[in-house]
């Protein structure tokens, strides 16, 4: 029989049981696994067609057709909520890819070799942050035309310069500490510099900021979709509360109910974050 | 003076003084309606200009309830026995805003202008070989054929009486007083804030004595109609005379006690909702794919699950209340047997997926219940009988348009005003000439049947009511079977007018119309 907690813990292994220990964060991990159990299964389970006009429209829930009611169309609402999981979390996914693939890239060329590509890295990025997200996001949209994957583009256009920011000043802190210092000095290249011992130590609080960019473009995605600015083709749970949006004095359960799904989701990564930034950050471990 | 006394007075004075102000505030009637750029609604169609222009202009007739020319700016006219030539007499002593008498010469100036910028101008004013002005009181049209749509086309709304010596100088499009309005109306331009609001007030040398009632209207713009509904709901906006709210909020208003909601007034813009289709583009140029569509769309449906009962079913151009409509059409049954047995015999293969083939679809951001909702409908509709529908979301109104008017779509959900008159509003559609690129609410699927141009020539000059009829007749006929539009519903707008308010305009126009008698209560 082996003894785990006597040998010396992988980091991995140390951050999860103190993740562990978390119980917002185990709660939020559970709920988004239950979340995308039901978008990956759910359709087949549940084989309704989400386009598909069963009844009359604005069926109050508890129809026997439509458990959660109809919407504006006549559509099953609960097969909208199921199939229209897939595009608000691949939407939110790619684009949270994006917005940390873009950031993390100028963040580390910035800090890493300071000088004019530092200068004019972060002008570029100031240029990004004074103009409002919502806005520039829109107008993205609105020159190519709505679909899934310019709306991922979009928000990770707008949402980038966070993470530049955040890994610029980590480049910044840790490029100047004694063991990158020694590398340097044994003749490291600076590739081997930025990905084998910077980029590792930098690696936490980026993991923190990247699972909260998904919440983020989740919520993004469904304000750009209430706006009418989604892929109309598309369902997902945005655009079902956009479109039910004019009917909402007639049937509050269209737009109540993909927004109390939309909540849940983004709450899930939010507590999932925050138990991550309490395990992946070592002067909170003494907690 | 007993001090007594004179703090009555004063308090007395106080209290007028606060009355007189309030009741001058509570005389300001504030009316909502949609954003326009101009007040001048000789250059530009439609409710947005139409509204604060019949204010502020006047026309030489305008149209009752019934459709009946009534004495306006004109007193009286008479109509020569070959019907070639009508003359009007102007009202003496009218007087346009700035003290400036009107005169024929003005008339013909208005005539010449809207005929070249109006976007059915020549529609309405190319039959009108020239105005004649033998004195300053009299405007004698000459016509080169005889045109049944005169009398309709000389209103305030597509005829405003514009005074020469303000609007002559330089070019009509950008001329200031197109905000700044100077015309004859009951109504001033006191103040135009750019895309919020027009502050009318009471024209006192206005040519009907003792109108209009109301001292001074606030024009409220909105674009967004959920915000225009609460404003409405919490009195801060007293009256809004044509909407387009959804009819969801139809019965929600009607139970509200503050409120009147009213649709009698909407007969004579004759509105009606269809799918236009490219023609130019294959495979719309099929009349058999047509047919298949025509047979998709469940118009019971679309009238009592989306429009609350309010419109009717539409089959051909022409409203069912148009004293032209006829019964005698070729019809679509709701039937989507039929619409895949169409398609198969076509030879439209079905593909693994069951597609057949690939349309975009837009809709305008206008009239949410009657067309975009009804765009929404047709994607999972049509996929019944193999057709995908990309429906491609237009932000606002003027990106369908221009999507439209320059011939970039496959299927569109349109909106026409037919108006009291076909030769106005319905010809414009179909008329093989009327394909002007780059503008909207022209031929722009590119339908071309000569014998519908020859019919729709007929139709414009006979005056002979029965005979224009059986013309239009045939022209609806020819139109269901040919199939360029697919007609869905009649559209319906309502009104909302406050309890306290009175005398709103009784008119067939909608919210184009002067608000000569309106005043709170």
């Amino acid at each position: 029989m082996t003894v785990r907690s006597q040998g010396p813990q992988s980091p991995l292994a140390e951050a999860w049981a103190i993740f562990r220990r978390n119980r917002p964060a185990l709660l939020g991990l559970a709920l988004l696994v239950l979340i995308v159990a039901m978008t990956l299964v759910g359709p087949t389970l549940y084989g309704v067609d989400p386009l598909d006009i069963v009844s009359a429209p604005l069926l109050p829930p508890g129809d026997a057709d439509a458990p959660l009611g109809t919407d504006y169309l006549g559509r099953d609402l609960l097969a909208g909520i199921i199939s229209g999981g897939r595009a608000s979390l691949a939407v939110g996914l790619s684009a949270a890819l994006l917005t940390m693939g873009l950031g993390v890239t100028v963040g580390a060329l910035a800090g890493f070799y300071g000088g004019w590509i530092d200068r004019l890295l972060m002008r570029t990025t100031e240029f990004f942050q004074v103009l409002p997200p919502l806005i520039l996001a829109m107008t993205i949209v609105l020159l190519f035309r709505p679909s899934l994957a310019t709306v991922a583009v979009s928000i990770g256009l707008v949402s980038w310069p966070t993470p530049a920011r955040l890994t610029r000043a980590e480049f910044l802190r840790i490029r100047e500490l004694d063991y990158v210092r020694a590398a340097r000095a044994m003749g490291a290249r600076n590739r081997r510099i930025i990905w084998r011992l910077i980029l590792p130590n930098a690696a936490p609080p980026l993991i923190v900021a990247a699972t909260l960019t998904i919440g983020a473009a989740i919520l993004f995605e469904g304000g750009l979709s209430f706006l009418g600015l989604g892929d109309s083709n598309a369902v997902s749970w945005g655009l079902i509360m956009g479109m039910n949006r004019p009917y909402i004095f007639e049937a509050w359960w269209a737009t109540t109910f993909p927004g109390i799904v939309l909540f849940a989701t983004v709450l899930a990564v939010s507590l999932i974050g925050d138990g991550l930034n309490d395990a992946l950050n070592p002067r909170q471990r003494e907690r | 003076m007993v001090p007594a006394i004179r703090g009555l007075l004063a308090a007395l004075f106080f209290t007028a003084m606060i009355s007189a102000a309030s009741a001058k505030d509570d005389k300001t009637l504030v009316v909502g309606t949609i954003t326009t750029p101009t007040v001048n609604n000789a250059v530009g169609s439609g409710t947005a200009p139409g509204t604060p222009g019949t204010q502020v202009f006047a026309g030489l007739v305008e149209l009752d309830d019934h459709f009946v020319p009534q004495p306006y700016l004109a007193t009286s006219w008479d109509v020569s026995p070959d019907k070639l030539t009508y003359t009007f007499h102007l009202r003496p002593g009218a007087r346009f805003h700035d003290g400036t008498p009107i005169t024929s010469e003005d008339v013909a100036f208005s005539v010449d202008t809207v005929r070249a910028n109006h976007p059915f101008g020549r529609s309405m004013f190319g039959p009108v070989d020239r105005v004649e002005t033998p004195d300053p009181q009299t405007a004698v049209f000459v016509l080169k054929q005889p045109h049944p749509a005169l009398l309709a086309s000389v209103t305030t709304l597509l005829l405003p009486i514009l005074p020469k010596h303000v609007y002559a100088n330089g070019p009509i499009r950008t001329n200031p007083a197109n905000t700044m309005a100077i015309g004859s109306g009951p109504f001033k331009v006191a103040e135009f804030k750019a895309g919020q609001s027009i502050t009318l007030e009471r024209n006192p040398d206005f040519f009907l004595p003792g109108k209009p009632k109301s001292d001074r209207i606030i024009l409220r713009f909105f674009d967004d109609m959920q915000a225009a509904r609460l404003s409405l709901e919490n009195g801060e906006t007293d009256a809004m005379l044509q909407t387009s709210f959804g009819y969801g909020d139809f019965d929600r208003l009607k139970k509200n006690p503050k409120l009147e909601v009213f649709t009698d007034t909407f007969a004579g813009l004759g509105i009606v909702d269809y799918l236009e289709f490219n023609l130019r583009k294959a495979p719309f140029n099929d009349i058999r794919v047509r047919r298949a569509i025509a047979h998709a769309i469940d118009r019971k449906f679309l009238v009592e699950k989306f429009q609350g009962g309010v419109t009717k079913q539409l089959e051909g151009p022409l409203p069912p209340d148009s004293p032209f409509a006829t019964k005698d059409l070729t019809h679509y049954a709701y039937d989507l047997k039929e619409a895949n047995r169409i398609l198969d015999e076509a030879g439209y293969k079905r593909d693994a997926d069951g597609i057949r083939f690939k349309a975009t679809l837009d809709a305008p951001t206008f009239s949410p219940d009657g067309l975009g909702r009804v765009a929404d409908y047709l994607k999972p509709q049509l996929k019944k009988i193999g057709i995908e529908i990309d429906r491609r979301i237009s932000p606002d109104t003027a990106t369908w348009a221009k999507r439209v008017s320059n011939y970039d779509y496959d299927i569109a959900m349109s909106q026409i005003y037919n108006y009291p008159d076909p030769v106005i509003g319905t010809h414009r559609l179909f008329l093989c000439k009327n394909q002007i690129k780059g503008v909207m609410y022209t031929n722009t699927g590119g339908y071309c049947n000569p014998k519908v141009d020859e019919i729709l020539d007929q139709a414009a000059r006979e005056t002979d009511f029965e005979k224009r009829k059986a013309l239009y007749a045939r022209f609806q006929k020819i139109i269901t079977d040919d199939l360029p539009y697919i007609y869905t519903t009649t559209e319906l707008p309502y009104g909302v007018v406050s309890k306290d308010v009175v005398g709103r305009p009784r008119t067939a126009l909608g919210t184009m119309a002067p608000m000569l008698e309106m005043e709170k209560k």
